[in-house]
Formats: C-alpha cells, sequence, structure tokens
C-alpha cells in the first residue's frame, strides 16, 4: 500500500515550489509571445494517441478499460496528439494558431533504467504557418526559455532532416535505420552500412562528412549544388533560418547549424533542433517543423513547436 | 559537472585495453602525468588540458552517458549490449575480439539448437544474446554471470555461452568450441552529446588527434 510505484514520484516542499516557479516564468513568456495555453484531460481515446505523432509513443502509452463504459482509454505519453485533436476541431475556425501547454504525461516504461515514467511536458505548437516566420518564433521562445531557467551557456543545435532525406531517397536502407546511424555519429558503422547499398560516391562522402560531426554552417554552405534540389533547398532553409535566429540571440545563446542533428523521431518534416546547456548531460529541449503530421489528425496544416520536461530541468538547475 | 573552464574528462577503463591505450594516447599527444599502470589514483591530469578517470570497463558508459566524463574508451561489446545515447566518432581498432557462441564440443557436434527448442545460456550479455536468439526461433533462459562463463556449462548449469572471445584458448583449455561469431569487437571513442554541443572546440581536436594517432599506428 505504501510502496512507491517504479518510476512514479510525489513532490512536495522545494520541489514542488521550485517546478511551480519554473512553470510560472515558462508560461508567462508563452504568453508575452502571443501563445494561448490549453489545458487537454490526461486520457484520451487510443486512437488519437496513437495517430499521427503518437504512434512513434504508441508502445510507451498505458491504455486501460474505461470502467464508466467509455470503452479503451489511453494515458497520454505526448502532448502534441491532443494540441492536434484540438486544432482539427475546437479551433478549426481558426487559420493560425499559438499554443502551449504544460501537463503531465505518463510512459509505460521509463526511457532509462530507474528513470521517471512521468515527464512535465512544457512547449508550444504554431500552427498555419509555413517556412522560417513559424520556426524563427519557435526557436526564439526555446532558446528564451533556457535563459530564464538559469542555464548557463546555452546552445541550440540546429539540423534539417531534409538533408538527409535528399541523400538516401534512393537507397534501399530504412530512412529510420539512416536516421538511427546518423544520431549515433558513428562513421565506421554507417560505412558498413554504405558499402552494402547503391549510394553514389558524392552522396557517400557526404554521409560519412556529417556522421564524423563536420555538418557545420561553412560545410553545408559549401555542399549546395552537390547533390539534388532537394538537398539545395533544405540547406538553405536551414543556413539562412541559423543566421537569423543566431543574430537575433547573439551573445546570449549559441546557434549552431549541425546536418547531422536528428529527430527522435521521423515525424518532422523540415528543420529540428535540440537545446543543450554547459554541465547539463543531456538534451534540454527538443523541436522542430511537422508539416506533413497534422493531416493524420484530420486537418492538414503545417506545424512547428518544441518541448521539454519540466522536471528534468528542475534536477539539473538544482544542482 | 564540467564547466567551460574545467579540463576535458577521459574516462579509460583499466585491465587489458590499457596496455593499447597508452600508445594512442602518445601519439595522439595526451599523455598522462603518471603511469596509468602502476598509479592508485582513479582521476589523472594530462597534456593539454585533459584529465582521465580510470574505471571499470563496464563503467565508462555510465560516466559518458551522465556527462561526469566528457569522453571515454569502451569496448564496442558494451556499447551494442546496453545501447547508451552516446555518439561513437571513432573506431580506435584496439582491444579486438570478437563476442561468440560456444558450447560444449559435443553439443555443438550436434548442430544448432532447432526453432522452438528451449535452451539455458550463461553470459553477461542478456540482451545481444535474447536477440540472437529470438531471430533463430530459439527460447533462451539467459543465466546472467559476471565472469568465467566457461564454467557454466562445465557444471551442467547452461548449454552455451556467449562471450567475448580473443585468441580461443580459454574456450580450448575447457573443452568449449565456437558455434557463432555475433561481432566483431574492438574499442570505440565515445562522446557524451550535451558535451559535443557545448564544448565541441575542446572535442573535435581530440577526436582528430586520435583519428591521427590510429593512422600513425598502422602505418
Amino acid at each position: 500500500m505504501d510502496r512507491p510505484i517504479i518510476g512514479l514520484d510525489d513532490a512536495f516542499g522545494v520541489r514542488a515550489k521550485s517546478l511551480r516557479g519554473l512553470q510560472g516564468r515558462l508560461l508567462a513568456l508563452f504568453d508575452e509571445a502571443g501563445f494561448d495555453e490549453v489545458i487537454p484531460p490526461i486520457l484520451e481515446r487510443p486512437d488519437t494517441l496513437k495517430s499521427g505523432a503518437g504512434r512513434f509513443l504508441a508502445d510507451q502509452t498505458v491504455v486501460f478499460s474505461d470502467p464508466a463504459g467509455a470503452g479503451l482509454l489511453a494515458i497520454r505519453s505526448d502532448m502534441t496528439p491532443q494540441i492536434a485533436r484540438i486544432a482539427a476541431t475546437r479551433l478549426q475556425s481558426k487559420d493560425i494558431l499559438k499554443l502551449c501547454y504544460s501537463g503531465t504525461v505518463m510512459l509505460a516504461r521509463p526511457v532509462s533504467r530507474r528513470g521517471s515514467r512521468q515527464q512535465w511536458q512544457t512547449g508550444v505548437e504554431y500552427l498555419g504557418v509555413s517556412g522560417a516566420e513559424g520556426d524563427t518564433e519557435v526557436m526564439r521562445l526555446a532558446a528564451t526559455c533556457m535563459l530564464a531557467a538559469g542555464f548557463e551557456q546555452p546552445v541550440l543545435q540546429v539540423g534539417h532532416i531534409g538533408l538527409l532525406k535528399a541523400l538516401v531517397e534512393e537507397s534501399s536502407v530504412s530512412l529510420e535505420t539512416w536516421r538511427e546511424l546518423i544520431a549515433r555519429r558513428s562513421p565506421d558503422d554507417l560505412s558498413a552500412t554504405i558499402t552494402s547499398v547503391n549510394i553514389s560516391e558524392t552522396n557517400r562522402q557526404v554521409l560519412l562528412d556529417m556522421a564524423s560531426g563536420l555538418g557545420d554552417l561553412a560545410w553545408i554552405e559549401a555542399q549546395q549544388g552537390r547533390i539534388n534540389d532537394t538537398f539545395d533547398a533544405a540547406a538553405q532553409e536551414l543556413v539562412s533560418l541559423v543566421k537569423q535566429v543566431g543574430s537575433q540571440l547573439e551573445g546570449e545563446v549559441q546557434v549552431h547549424a549541425d546536418a547531422a542533428v536528428m529527430p527522435r523521431f521521423l515525424y518532422h518534416s523540415g528543420i529540428v533542433f535540440a537545446g543543450f546547456a554547459a554541465g547539463v548531460p543531456q538534451a534540454l529541449l527538443h523541436g522542430g517543423r511537422y508539416d506533413t503530421m497534422m493531416a493524420a489528425h484530420g486537418r492538414d496544416m503545417p506545424a512547428t513547436g518544441f518541448s521539454c520536461d519540466l522536471w528534468a530541468w528542475l534536477d539539473v538547475v538544482q544542482s | 559537472m564540467p564547466q567551460a573552464s574545467t579540463p576535458l574528462i577521459i574516462a579509460l577503463s583499466k585491465g587489458r585495453i590499457l596496455s593499447e591505450t597508452l600508445p594512442l594516447l602518445e601519439h595522439a599527444g595526451l599523455m598522462p602525468k603518471e603511469d596509468l599502470h602502476t598509479t592508485r589514483k582513479l582521476m589523472i591530469d594530462a597534456a593539454g588540458g585533459v584529465r582521465f578517470l580510470l574505471i571499470r570497463a563496464a563503467d565508462v558508459c555510465t560516466y559518458v552517458e551522465h556527462g561526469a566524463a566528457d569522453m571515454g574508451i569502451v569496448g564496442r561489446d558494451l556499447l551494442l549490449e546496453s545501447r547508451p545515447n552516446v555518439y561513437e566518432p571513432l573506431d580506435l581498432g584496439i582491444g579486438r575480439c570478437r563476442l561468440c557462441i560456444a558450447g560444449p564440443a559435443e553439443l555443438v557436434a550436434r548442430g544448432k539448437p532447432e526453432a522452438g527448442s528451449r535452451i539455458r545460456v550463461a553470459t553477461k550479455y542478456d540482451n545481444l544474446t535474447e536477440q540472437y536468439y529470438m531471430a533463430q526461433g530459439v527460447h533462451a533462459d539467459i543465466i546472467h554471470l559476471y565472469g568465467s562463463m566457461e564454467l557454466a556449462p562445465l557444471v551442467g548449469m547452461a548449454d552455451r555461452i556467449v562471450d567475448l572471445v580473443e585468441t580461443g584458448s580459454t574456450l580450448a583449455a575447457n573443452n568449449l568450441v565456437e558455434e557463432d561469431t555475433l561481432y566483431d569487437i574492438s574499442s570505440r571513442l565515445v562522446v557524451n552529446p550535451a558535451s559535443f554541443a557545448t564544448r565541441k572546440s575542446l572535442i573535435a581536436p581530440v577526436i582528430d588527434a586520435f583519428s591521427k594517432a590510429i593512422r600513425n599506428e598502422d602505418s
């Protein structure tokens, strides 16, 4: 009865107070930037949580039978599918939506051994605006949040999934395999895979450079005109965005282009980014553009956003 | 937690790999200020603002994943088994061996376990063993051991073992024979992703130096 449940903790005293303080600061920043808060219920129909972005977390979603007779219900493992559902239903009369949220999500299993199954997911979704306008605002907001939380020497690492897609579109190996290889940045494993795949010599070298961590701004600019139009379009978008956001945040947050920045899940369609800070061993936030995902939730519209886990932030800010 | 002014911390493992690591450190211009074989210290400074941690091989990934070390040198066997969230920028080509399945000569002579059968396997590589046998359609009861796997079949506790094989002499001495190789193993340089993002100007030259050191060794 009084045994704690694995991966679930009570918060009280200073920890509870710190969480609310941090949450208040971030929500105030979102509000200032014109994002309206959405508070969805903690339960959803499994279909909503398992479509679109949610399908990547399907095996992390707890599903149970509703004693009140509504059929199967699921505890949310991610808030983005809920925001997408709301955008596609209750808020469908508005063309542009700037929404923010902050609430508990629960995973079926902790991501790391003995880790938490609960996250206090907090973030924004900017829907209905395509291209740089939305991405700039979301990236700037992500950076401002890291500053407001008190992280030292924050860095935004920015990539574009279009680069990888353009490089491997004709290969027989799945995009997920490539994503995993590049994300692990192992040129040795990548070369082992490449030898058995029909891919041009130029693309092979470019992929190896990416995995070797050479894909910075100058490198991306130098690759233009070498691969194909899709690659160039993604490269141009990435370069101009990094320059623009970088100059806006000059002296506060470093903005690095890195062609090897990969999304955790393959629902992104454009820019992808992650936030880091000195002395913090993991990424603090993840974000990016996912224009093709909203259609799965019933409303085809461009979308971009980012999210973070306030519990994880609190643990590293306090230490 | 490392800040910009703190040294670049590299986790090394004691034991077999260390002897092969030292020449690489020398070539890379990162010689430790003390003899790593004899020192009782666990933290040793080196040239170029680098500090080494001397820990057990199995702990290297943990230190790097938690950011207590920015980088580390670790066997591919451990990377495959525990899939830590680290970058693997360089295969150092040292500590070469193979991850193998072996069993008593008379059992192996009868052929691989049939699909649908159930066998007992002693190993410290629970995940890799499970994956391998799942793909064969064999149900493997994993018996987790921390060392001396070779003993398990001799005392009738297991039908097979999954372990690193370097020369095969320990297997032969215990009347065991190799049945299959799962992976070729060597040691790799690993990097914490957040360190890579926030301390790239310190880390990139070290990766570069190791990469040149390997080429030196080869030539």
